[in-house]
């Protein structure tokens, strides 16, 4: 099976093409945002890979959480992409994909969610305990039989007596989960994101009760 | 040459197709009016969380109703700027990877330069050149048009923008939002004799407008008419929204005519959706019965944001075609420093 992901849910892009057992892959910093070094760099793995898109069997996205205009970089990208060759695309939460990288039965992953919180959820043998869920970062339990703290932050994070290891999600690492199954694909129209931070704003009815409250 | 034009810069996702040979022939457009409402203005934030819904769906039903597939496309027109960056990065990500995807070149427009040439997608259309008035809720220009590309902005709004004076003072009046619209509806049944507000700037030697007062002067008149009768009745609102309306349709079509003597240019054109106002196309109509200028708008369904306007300018600069894939967008970006096409 042939793949090609796509992950912009924080400071680095990833980009994953995988022709069966072969991976053509790279995570780069951005310099100059997701939108100037994404497709360049989808281009340049498809080339080295030797394929072209319509031989893709699917898209795999980073769903989220993550920072909110990167994802939907990466998610509109998948959507072009996916439209103009009629390819299923798969979306995985990147926690998912964290606690698959960590190598380890039993992980709290975390991803920076700014002001001051992360998104959390934790994990055993791959599968999620708990919904993904926004909380505190001075605020942040790990419960007690699991002994490692994995994410894009976990190292700025106190979280005594737990093993810490700071992992991004990685494209190549997506493939490979989905090879495990589990993931369903969609067609791009349904391809949406997570963002779990879902209030962003004050309703008027809202603005008007904290003037007078 | 077929062209998918792509509209996210601010609260309406437009898709549509225009072909060089047969014109416009697909226009989707989903508004997130409703959506916003409830938060008294548009969320930039939920803005883009729905763009991305409604892109793809949306170009699908742009292909469905003009019979066409994603192969027969020849160019993707996306609007780059200006506007909400965050919204702005939605249309193009997705107009640039469905493009790398067909490999066809992408045309980056200009979203007031869509409006401008909104009006030649109507019959007649105006030839060139035309003075240009651009009235919406973020803009107010008078400008001298003499080809695509070719804009000299010969005045505009020092403050508010026309279509913003129009929401703020519906919210002063206690209008629901986006009010503009519900403005002048109520001013349709008001009395145009019954109170009358200051024409700011009427008579300066320039052609620059200011709007921002006259939410003032609404204030105080709303707090004399109080004064007087203990509350405000729905005449009254009707009578105010009236006075408002009467005095910013005055000043455009006052400093329209002055711009269009100083300039020698004998026909103009409105865009923008402030555009749609009836009682503005009216004093346009009349004045230009009165002085024999001809006048053009967009058809009424142009005159809000739309992937039409977008697929029409990328039309006109297919010459600005270019390889898809690295992009940025302008969430701000000076209409007069677009090459000439």
């Amino acid at each position: 099976m042939k793949y090609l992901a796509i992950d912009t849910s924080n400071t680095h892009v990833s980009i994953a093409v995988a022709v069966d057992e072969r991976f053509f892959s790279a995570t780069l910093p951005v310099v100059n945002g997701h939108s100037e070094e994404t497709l360049p760099l989808i281009q340049r793995l498809l080339t080295d890979s030797g394929i072209g898109l319509a031989e893709l069997d699917g898209i795999i996205y980073g769903q989220g959480p993550g920072a909110f205009t990167g994802l939907r970089i990466g998610c509109g990208i998948a959507q072009g992409l996916a439209l103009a060759h009629d390819l299923p695309l798969i979306p995985v939460p990147t926690l998912d994909v964290i606690a698959f990288q960590s190598g380890v039965p039993a992980v709290q992953v975390v991803m920076d969610a700014r002001m001051n919180e992360v998104y959390t959820a934790s994990y055993r043998d791959g599968v999620a305990l708990t919904p993904i869920t926004l909380q505190a970062r001075g605020e942040l339990t790990v419960p007690a039989d699991i002994p490692v703290l994995a994410g894009d932050c976990a190292q700025e994070l106190t979280c005594p007596g737990k093993t810490v290891y700071e992992l991004r999600p990685d494209a190549a690492s997506y493939i490979r989960l989905v090879r495990r199954g589990g993931y369903a694909a969609v067609a791009p129209e349904a391809a949406g994101l997570l963002y779990i931070r879902d209030k962003v704003a004050l309703t008027a009815a809202e603005q008007q009760a904290r003037k007078h409250g | 040459m077929l062209v998918l034009g792509i509209e996210s810069s601010c609260d309406e996702t437009g898709v549509a197709l225009y072909d060089t040979e047969r014109g416009l022939i697909a226009d989707q457009l989903h508004s997130q009016m409703a959506m916003h409402a409830e938060y008294g203005g548009v969320v930039p934030e939920l803005a883009s969380r729905d763009h991305i819904r409604r892109v793809t769906p949306l170009t699908r039903a742009c292909l469905a109703e003009a019979g066409k597939t994603l192969q027969d496309i020849d160019a993707i027109a996306y609007t780059e700027g200006p506007g909400l960056g965050g919204a702005l990065l939605v249309g193009a990500s997705f107009a640039n990877a469905l493009a790398v995807g067909l490999n066809i070149p992408v045309i980056s427009v200009h979203h007031l330069e869509g409006h401008l040439l909104s009006p030649l997608l109507a019959d007649p259309r105006p030839a060139f050149p035309f003075l240009a008035l651009l009235v919406s809720g973020g803009h107010t220009q008078i400008m001298a048009v003499r080809g695509v590309g070719d804009y000299q902005i010969l005045g505009e709004t020092l403050d508010d923008a026309a279509g913003e004076a129009f929401d703020k003072t519906a919210k002063l009046l206690g209008l629901p939002y986006p009010g503009g619209p519900l403005l002048s509806k109520l001013a349709e049944e008001g009395d145009p004799e019954r109170f009358t507000l200051p024409r700011p700037m009427l008579h300066s030697d320039n052609l620059d407008m200011s709007f921002s007062g006259l939410k003032t002067a609404v204030l105080m008149l709303k707090k004399q008419v109080e004064a007087e009768y203990g509350s405000i009745d729905e005449q009254a609102r009707k009578d105010i929204c009236r006075a408002f309306q009467e005095a910013i349709v005055d000043v455009l079509v006052s400093k329209c005519v002055k711009a269009l003597k100083q300039h020698g240019l004998q026909r103009i054109v409105v865009a923008g959706g402030v555009g749609a106002n009836k009682q503005l196309r009216a004093a346009l109509d009349a004045a230009a019965a009165k002085r024999r200028f001809g006048v053009f708008y967009p058809p009424l369904k142009l005159c809000t944001d739309n992937g039409a306007m977008i697929a029409f300018a990328g039309a006109m600069r297919l010459q600005y075609a270019r390889t898809a894939g690295s992009f940025t967008v302008k969430p701000r970006w000076d209409l007069s420093t677009l090459p000439k096409a």
